[in-house]
């Protein structure tokens, strides 16, 4: 049994230990979110310090706003594209990288390489690629495939976006998924090759089952890397043709610093921060039924 | 007690190394005084003999301003003047930031966090005011060099009497053509009128010339069609609802509006293929190398143009969106404007070093005036008479005739800007040619900001 002066020894250092990271969480995160949430009230520009309060009028165009509406639509479906498309291919190069192939390291080293460019660069040269590079390719070979507006195209620009984030992430999700699937318990696989098992029916009835908390983990990871975007999409598309490819954050960002209405993004700002809270909610809620 | 010590070592380790970042800043503005300080001794003596630099060398220090600089179309230039500036004396180093295309949101955050530059550009009309307002610009209305720029251009950087920026060249919109393209396809004249812009296109599409160059990856090349091309039709229109346009009673619905749309259908009908993939340097790029024969663009293209082609023959003239000669005016605006911030009044050393660097290239006679000539456009500035680049020769002539209008960008509430041009890419993508539609989308985008203009 601890005594008290242990126990308040343990704590000393505890607090001793999250002292500075739990000082800088508070100064950079904190902070900025409660003066955020002072901001979404007034009718703060983000040049004249001296502001008006307007209550919730900031909240009650926000929910008037088509175009909101649209930087919502667009983030969403961003996300499940990606979150599908992300796990789906993170699992198979895991499962086909986790064999015992001779060049097995150096693709897993090349596939993952993208992820090491940050979002501005990988934005910079898919912009060069499926913009310029293409149109100068068409009149060379007349493949329609470089006729086509890849980035310029309201209809096809989610999925060159998505696309896009795929290139550069793939390799991070097909880590991740490498990573379960070394871990797995072995038993199981064995006892399945032993009944005959095929291995259609082992990936779908051992192995996914097994590899859920892996799963969970990537199926939020991909949401996250989705609300993540908006240098790529910065770069890559400035949030065009028009709209057609503004996230939320980058909306945000355009009503805060380009049209000086940094109350209004306050309010949005706050309203995504409680979308967010309530993904993250979720995701709590099923890893620890899970477990 | 070795396990304490080394957790205590790294905790103050790792506060330090916090609080470091924070001190390198003022650490390195302090060593670059210490070591001016000690360059301008000798220079001392020289200064006190001047009575107007009492002020600035009491301690033998050299005053130092910075200017942090927007316009990404004049950064090599001014850069070029700053260090001419800097190297013909020494009571004064100007620092030249330039921020390129998002200078407004670099100024914002410095201005919020109390690091304020002394100089900066870009500031006029609606985006001034509310600098203005909130009392970051200073009212030069009363400083020496002001007397060169002519009071007739001070139009957009004044407010209540006061005059918070310098205008210095006249920015214009319009239509660059190259001259031998359009001498290739019979075309004589340039086109006053819709018409005869028409048979304009005709021709050079029979002379297998593409008439336009677009850069719509830009979506400010395009979009400032509404702001610039339409001036004629809309800054009249606003002059004249004077306050209840500042209420935001105000529709794009005008007489004139539906043939200048038919104007921005015809400029994108006879574009290059994949306009929207191409951005403003590939539309520059296009147009020097000849592969268009017209461009929409500001004269403030003309230096990347002489650039990317020394040798071309261009000229630009106002693009027609009306049948009537006489309605045809020369959207124009001072694009490049110089405005001082407020906070260098608190010290009067660096209103006196402002004074000197102002007087550097606002005197065209001094170090700095081979601005105007290189620049090659009309300027705000009553001393310079500048040397036309061949592309102003039309402009000029306009300007004379006083056939010019003011660009409806200095009216646009702000925020609709950036949000008209996307609804001019939006409507130009969708291919629907649907001008109600248009005008709809150009009033909802001018309602959700119209509360800026009485700010």
């Amino acid at each position: 049994m601890k005594t008290k002066v242990k126990l308040k020894k343990e704590g000393f250092d505890f607090f001793r230990f999250i002292f500075p990271m739990l000082l800088l969480y508070i100064i950079f995160f904190i902070l900025p979110l409660l003066q955020t949430i002072g901001y979404s009230f007034t009718d703060y520009n983000g040049i004249n310090p001296t502001v008006e309060w307007t209550g919730f009028n900031n909240y009650l165009a926000v929910f008037k706003d088509k175009l909101f509406l649209n930087s919502l639509l667009f983030t969403a479906s961003s996300a499940l594209l990606f979150m599908i498309f992300a796990n789906t291919i993170g699992f198979v190069l895991a499962l086909a990288l986790n064999r015992k192939i001779k060049s097995k390291n150096i693709l897993r080293a090349i596939i993952f390489c993208p992820f090491i460019f940050n979002n501005v660069t990988v934005g910079f040269i898919w912009q060069f690629i499926l913009g310029r590079l293409m149109t100068d390719l068409y009149p060379l070979t007349g493949w329609e495939v470089f006729k086509i507006g890849w980035l310029s195209n309201e209809k096809l620009v989610l999925y060159s976006v998505v696309f896009v984030k795929l290139w550069q992430t793939m390799g991070y999700f097909m880590v991740i998924y490498l990573a379960g699937l070394q871990m797995l318990p072995q038993d199981p696989v064995e006892a399945a090759v032993i009944d005959g098992c095929s291995r259609l029916k082992m990936i779908t009835h051992i192995t996914l089952p097994l590899l859920k908390p892996t799963i969970f983990v990537c199926l939020f990871l991909a949401i996250t890397e989705t609300l993540n975007m908006y240098p790529l999409l910065m770069t890559l598309t400035n949030g065009g043709p028009g709209h057609a490819s503004e996230n939320i954050s980058l909306y945000i960002y355009v009503e805060a610093f380009k049209s000086h209405r940094m109350g209004y993004a306050a309010a949005m700002s706050v309203i995504l921060t409680i979308l967010i809270l309530m993904v993250a909610a979720l995701q709590m809620r099923l890893t620890k039924e899970e477990n | 007690m070795k396990k304490k010590l080394i957790t205590w070592i790294a905790a103050t380790s790792l506060a330090v190394g916090l609080l470091t970042g924070c001190k390198a800043k003022e650490e390195t503005k302090e060593t670059q005084t210490n070591a001016e300080t000690s360059a301008e001794t000798n220079a001392e003596a020289n200064a006190i003999s001047d009575n107007d630099s009492e002020k600035e060398n009491v301690s033998g220090e050299t005053v130092e301003l910075e200017f942090l600089f927007g316009d990404p179309n004049r950064t090599e230039i001014f850069s070029r003047i700053v260090e001419d500036f800097n190297q013909s004396q020494s009571e004064v180093h100007v620092t030249f930031n330039a921020t390129g295309t998002n200078h407004l949101e670099e100024l914002m955050t410095r201005l919020a966090t109390n690091d304020v530059p002394d100089l900066t550009s870009q500031l006029q009309g609606y985006e001034l005011a509310s600098y203005v307002d909130a009392g970051y610009i200073k009212d030069i209305r009363n400083e020496p060099y002001l007397s060169y720029i002519r009071d007739t251009e001070l139009d957009t950087v004044s407010i209540d009497g006061g005059v918070y920026g310098i205008p210095m060249d006249t920015q214009a919109w319009g239509v660059f053509y190259n001259k031998e393209l359009f001498e290739q396809a019979g075309i004589k004249e340039v086109p006053k009128t819709v018409t005869q812009l028409k048979e304009c296109v005709e021709k050079l599409n029979a002379a297998g010339i593409t008439p336009f160059a677009g850069g719509y990856g830009t979506e400010w090349t395009i979009g400032q069609f509404l702001g610039y091309g339409a001036s004629s039709i809309l800054t009249p229109a606003a002059v004249e609802l004077g306050d209840d346009y500042k209420k935001g009673n105000w529709s794009f619905d005008l007489p004139g509006i539906d043939m200048a749309f038919d104007v921005l259908d015809l400029v994108a009908d006879n574009t290059q293929d994949r306009p929207f993939d191409t951005d403003v340097s590939g539309q520059y790029a296009i147009f020097a190398k000849g592969e268009a024969a017209m461009m929409l663009q500001g004269n403030w293209s003309i230096l990347q143009i002489r650039e990317l082609n020394p040798e071309i023959s261009m000229g630009m003239y106002p693009l027609p969106i009306s049948e009537d000669e006489e309605d045809l005016l020369y959207p124009k605006q001072y694009g490049f404007v110089i405005n001082v911030l407020a906070a260098t009044d608190e010290d009067p050393a660096k209103a006196e070093a402002i004074n000197k660097f102002m007087e550097f290239f606002l005197n065209p006679e001094n170090g700095g005036g081979y601005y105007y000539d290189e620049i090659g456009v009309p300027t705000a500035n009553a001393e310079a008479s500048p040397k036309l680049d061949e592309a102003s020769e039309i402009l000029q002539s306009y300007l004379e005739e006083e056939k010019t209008v003011f660009t409806y960008y200095a009216y646009e509430p702000a925020g609709f800007d950036a949000e008209s041009w996307k609804v001019t890419v939006q409507y130009l993508n969708s291919g629907s040619k649907d001008h109600e539609q248009l005008i709809k989308d150009f009033d909802a985008a001018f309602d959700k900001y119209a509360d800026a203009l009485n700010k």
